[in-house]
């Protein structure tokens, strides 16, 4: 997961910081002996010339006459750490934390070299030190990867999900941590289907679990079949029906299409709360044009989860279908709230604008509806172009017509 | 005074009465009409009150006991006509044909028939061609082929046709639309026809011509041309069969595209009033830059501004909706008007259109048939350029979900006054039929009764068999072929002959229709607009060329009238603005009107 990149971005951190720190040698060099002051100016020019091979011997002549020197200790543990010496850099880095210990990024290096010298137990100790305490992306990126990886070599999946949990909810777009997330959670996956494969080979859970990998590989008809097993073993299982369902919903057969509805409603009988069965009963009812049923589905759907965008949706449109746009409204309103990349409720929203005279908010709608769904499309091409099933998305699609 | 007025006008009317069972004949009884009778220097009259878009007409409940009953009568037509089509259907060129257009060629006052055929790929190759039929109507319920004699047996690989006066001498020629361009026929007067696609300018046309419509977007008096072209194909280089996951349905292998070709651009042609036509698509602004799979194209004036905008379905894209600015140019404003796409926001598949003021407010919706799984989209016209997607509030959308739709038109089934709508359907894949699910290559039509209250009822299974009779069916075109006053439906399927269906039995309701000739507005009048109203029953009907799917509709305005035995007043709005009027006019005949000079 680490990348010369990240390694040279973390270069330039600990170059600013190091500058710092030689403007505070430079200030207390007037109470050291002019010695340790020469050599100080001495590295700071050789900085600037950007010859750290230079500096490092200056930084080693201070920590000579002044042990106790944290600056020149860490300088010169984060010029070898960045030279590749992580051997020489780790004492350096250990006792510039011995004599101040809040340097968290010391630490975090520290962890970095430990681990690049084979002694894991202390990066692991280190590391885990630094990582709640750094503010720094870069750093807080490259020390939780360090993490991770420690985690996972030891077989430690759940950790290393704490921890990429951690960089996901800090930064929600960076590419390294969205890959370590899809790893984690899948490895994490794949092992709790081995476990239940053996702890429970023929259960009802275990044929939902090969339902799933089924469906992800595009066998329907046996991802079917297995749901419909698991009903056989346990037909109040939470969840199945729903699942089964939702199957049963996107085929083109029609006696399974047919059937769908049974099993939502069978899903609601084993769990009364389950709103997103609720949710497609109410888009069956309108799809067949049953305007009430429509309605009485949807509302009760928002009622069990008022923060479910889509059935916000699903009610503004019956309301709309009743013509009911003030009631309406806000429901697409709380839609966006909710999601603000709906493509759908944009565009209702901007529907019920114009049909308001309210010219300037359609028009304000209809960009965001088309800025959106640029945007959706060119993830859907992605995965075509790749030839991957898509997650779930608005308006999925996967036959040539559509 | 005024009576006197409305008695000259009436003897002056270009007018031909007949009742049924008489043996009907078009004449003009007037040469000169000096009309004028009620001058009206407001066109708000026919246009339509955009401020009171719901009908305040009583809605009259509808029993279903006396509906009039779909009848095949092809076998007794004489009509032997069969689009040719390959077994597998392997290129999507050979499966967008199958336009018809009713056309009445010899001036005659009876609707002929011309249906458009297409070859397939392999026959193309081989340098075989297809060979498309004009049938002349016999006045006695048969019809003759006379292709050979007319001269419009191979035009091209063709699509569709559209009919329009191009050259004002008052004879309809035939636009038709083809897999390489677009070849015009005039019409010679004399039962011949003569390609003038070179000498007119639109040899250049070559893509992939699909839609065509007339329309004089300039109000000089000629019609220009709209053609709309669908994907840039080749012969020489045709996607293979299931070669890519475009080609591809529900897993198994299908015909290539639209999707994962390229669109072709459009094209209007200004008439240059010689016998020539410019092209200003560029210019216009409609030329569609971004290459959409464009379908049928159809002109209107949808904000009642005077000017003729222009409507153009794109498959599985956003439609145009081109609003005419008035110099020239236009905007498209499909998305602000709310037709782009469907009410969440999708595009659709977009293959014919049916325009119609179903609700009686002088307002004309849109009705577009799309791809299974979709809905035949209703967009009711809200007056001001905004429509209303309301398939579903309307009663349409959950009966079309399941079917290809193609044709369709508004059209007053059982002459209660009020429109209603049919449409046709067929998939594009007969491959689907080897597939465990709901859609099938052949399928069955679908007819909607208008409630008078904004909804339909889908009365499919209470008109007969015909209509439920599975087919793969393209093309579709309403007249009164018999001048019964009733009006039939012609449908060309893709496979196999076409059917021509007529509606038998049921209540005996009155009617009236009208043929509309321009002077100072086109020939053909097209885009003109007769407002019929006979007391609390008005409707408004317009003069359209093109539509349907690649298809053309007979040109007269046909209203059913119900109970009514005469309408009170006629309002005819020219596409020039100008207004006229008539009044007290008996039901049951037909009445041509001439333009005042």
């Amino acid at each position: 997961m680490k990348t010369k990149e990240g390694i040279g971005l973390l270069g330039i951190i600990f170059f600013f910081f190091f500058l710092r720190s030689l403007q505070c040698a430079s200030q207390s060099a007037a109470s050291r002996p002019q010695e340790i002051a020469a050599h100080a100016r001495q590295a700071q020019e050789f900085l600037k010339e950007h010859r750290p091979d230079l500096a490092i011997p200056e930084f080693r002549a201070i920590v000579a006459l002044d042990p106790n020197n944290v600056d020149a200790r860490g300088n010169l543990g984060v010029l070898l750490f960045f030279q590749g010496d992580y051997p020489a850099a780790i004492p350096q880095l250990r006792a510039a934390l011995r004599l101040r210990p809040t340097l968290w990024r010391m630490q975090a290096l520290l962890g970095m070299a430990e681990r690049r010298t084979g002694s894991s137990k202390s990066a692991l100790a280190d590391l885990e030190k630094a990582f709640p305490k750094l503010r720094e992306e870069k750093i807080q990126i490259e020390a939780g990867m360090e993490l991770i990886e420690i985690h996972t070599a030891a077989g430690d999946l759940d950790k290393a999900a704490a921890t990429v949990s951690a960089l996901r909810s800090l930064y929600p777009t960076n590419v390294e941590v969205l890959y370590a997330s899809y790893r984690i959670y899948s490895d994490l996956a794949g092992e709790a289907m081995l476990s239940l494969s053996l702890v429970a080979p023929n259960s009802a859970r275990m044929h939902q679990v090969m339902a799933h990998e089924l469906e992800k590989h595009g066998d329907d008809e046996a991802a079917i079949r297995n749901y419909r097993e698991a009903l056989k073993l346990d037909p109040k299982l939470p969840g199945l029906h729903f699942e089964l369902s939702e199957m049963l919903n996107a085929s083109s057969v029609a006696a399974e299409q047919q059937e769908a509805e049974g099993e939502y409603k069978a899903a609601l009988s084993v769990n009364q709360f389950d709103e997103r069965a609720e949710f497609r009963l109410g888009d069956i009812s309108s799809r067949r044009g049953d305007v009430q049923e429509a309605y009485a589905h949807y509302s009760r759907a928002v009622q069990l989860q008022p923060n479910d965008a889509e059935a916000n949706i699903g009610l503004a449109k019956v309301l709309m279908l009743m013509n009911q746009p003030d009631r309406a409204e806000p429901l697409l309103q709380r839609a966006l709230q909710l999601d603000p990349t709906s493509v759908a409720a944009h565009f209702r929203l901007s529907t019920l604008y114009r049909q308001a005279g309210r010219t300037a908010d359609a028009k304000r709608e209809l960009e965001e509806y088309q800025k959106y769904k640029e945007m959706k499309e060119k993830l859907h091409d992605i995965y075509h172009d790749m030839r991957v099933k898509p997650a779930k998305q608005e308006g999925d699609e996967t036959d040539v017509r559509k | 005074m005024c009576d006197k007025k409305k008695l000259r006008a009436f003897i002056h009317l270009v007018l031909v009465v007949f009742a049924f069972g008489l043996a009907p004949s078009f004449s003009q009884l007037s040469e000169s009409p000096s009309l004028g009778i009620e001058s009206h220097d407001s066109k708000a009259g026919l246009r339509g009150s955009e401020a009171d878009p719901v009908n305040a007409q009583q809605a009259t409940p509808h029993t279903f006991t006396q509906l009039p009953q779909l009848v095949d009568i092809t076998g007794s037509t004489s009509i032997k006509f069969e689009h040719l089509s390959s077994p597998e259907q392997k290129y999507i060129v050979e499966s967008m044909s199958g336009g018809v257009a009713l056309i009445d060629y010899d001036r005659d006052g009876w609707p002929d028939i011309y249906f458009t055929n297409a070859q397939s790929v392999e026959m193309a190759l081989a340098g075989k061609k297809a060979r498309s039929a004009l049938y002349h109507n016999n006045h006695n319920g048969t019809f003759t082929d006379i292709t050979d004699k007319a001269g419009v047996g191979y035009p091209c690989w063709a699509m569709g046709a559209a009919v329009g006066d191009y050259n004002n001498d008052g004879w309809p020629d035939l636009l038709v639309t083809c897999f390489g361009g677009v070849v015009l026929y005039r019409n010679n007067g004399d039962g011949t026809f003569t390609d003038v696609t070179r000498q007119s300018g639109l040899s250049n046309d070559s893509g992939w011509a699909t839609g065509a419509a007339f329309g004089d977007y300039d109000n000089d008096g000629w019609v220009d041309l709209f053609v709309s072209h669908y994907v840039a194909l080749s012969l020489s280089n045709l996607p293979s069969f299931g070669s890519m996951k475009t080609c591809k349905y529900h897993g198994i292998d299908v015909q290539c595209g639209p999707k994962g070709l390229n669109g072709s651009p459009d094209n209007l042609y200004h008439n240059n009033a010689d016998g020539t036509f410019t092209d200003v698509s560029k210019k216009a602004s409609v030329d569609d830059p971004q290459n959409r799979f464009g379908l049928t194209a159809v002109w209107s004036d949808f904000n009642n501004d005077g000017r003729l905008d222009l409507f153009v379905t794109n498959d599985g894209q956003p439609n145009y909706l081109y609003r005419n600015d008035g110099d020239g140019r236009f905007t498209d404003v499909a998305y602000l008007a709310g037709v782009a796409v469907n009410q969440d926001g999708a595009e659709q598949a977009n293959m014919g259109v049916a325009l119609g003021d179903y609700q009686h407010n002088g307002l004309f919706s849109l009705a577009i048939t799309h791809f299974n799984d979709e809905y035949t989209a209703l967009f009711r016209n809200d007056g001001k350029m905004s429509f209303s997607d309301v398939s579903y509030a309307s009663g349409i959308a959950p009966a079309t979900t399941a079917y290809v739709g193609w044709g369709d038109a508004f059209f007053d089934f059982d002459n209660d006054g009020w429109p209603d709508l049919l449409l046709v359907n067929g998939h594009v894949y007969p491959q689907v039929d080897s597939l465990d699910i709901t859609a099938k290559y052949r399928e069955p039509g679908l007819l909607f009764l208008n409630q008078h209250d904004g909804t339909f009822k889908n009365i499919s299974n209470l008109v007969g068999p015909a209509i439920q009779t599975p087919q793969v069916s393209r093309g579709m075109a309403v007249g009164d072929l018999f001048n019964d006053g009733r009006l039939d439906i012609v449908i060309e399927n893709l496979k196999g002959g076409p059917m021509i269906l007529q509606p038998q039995g049921g209540p005996t309701n009155h009617w009236i229709s009208f043929a509309l000739e321009g002077t100072k507005s086109n020939r053909l009048a097209l885009n003109a607009r007769v407002k019929a109203i006979a007391g609390d029953l008005v409707q408004t009907g317009e003069v359209l060329s093109g539509g349907s799917y690649l298809s053309q509709n007979d040109l007269r305005l046909h209203f059913g009238l119900g109970s009514k035995d005469h309408v009170d007043r006629v309002e005819i709005l020219w596409p020039d603005g100008k207004m006229e009027v008539r009044s007290n006019l008996a039901a049951d005949r037909f009445y041509t009107i001439k333009e005042s000079e």
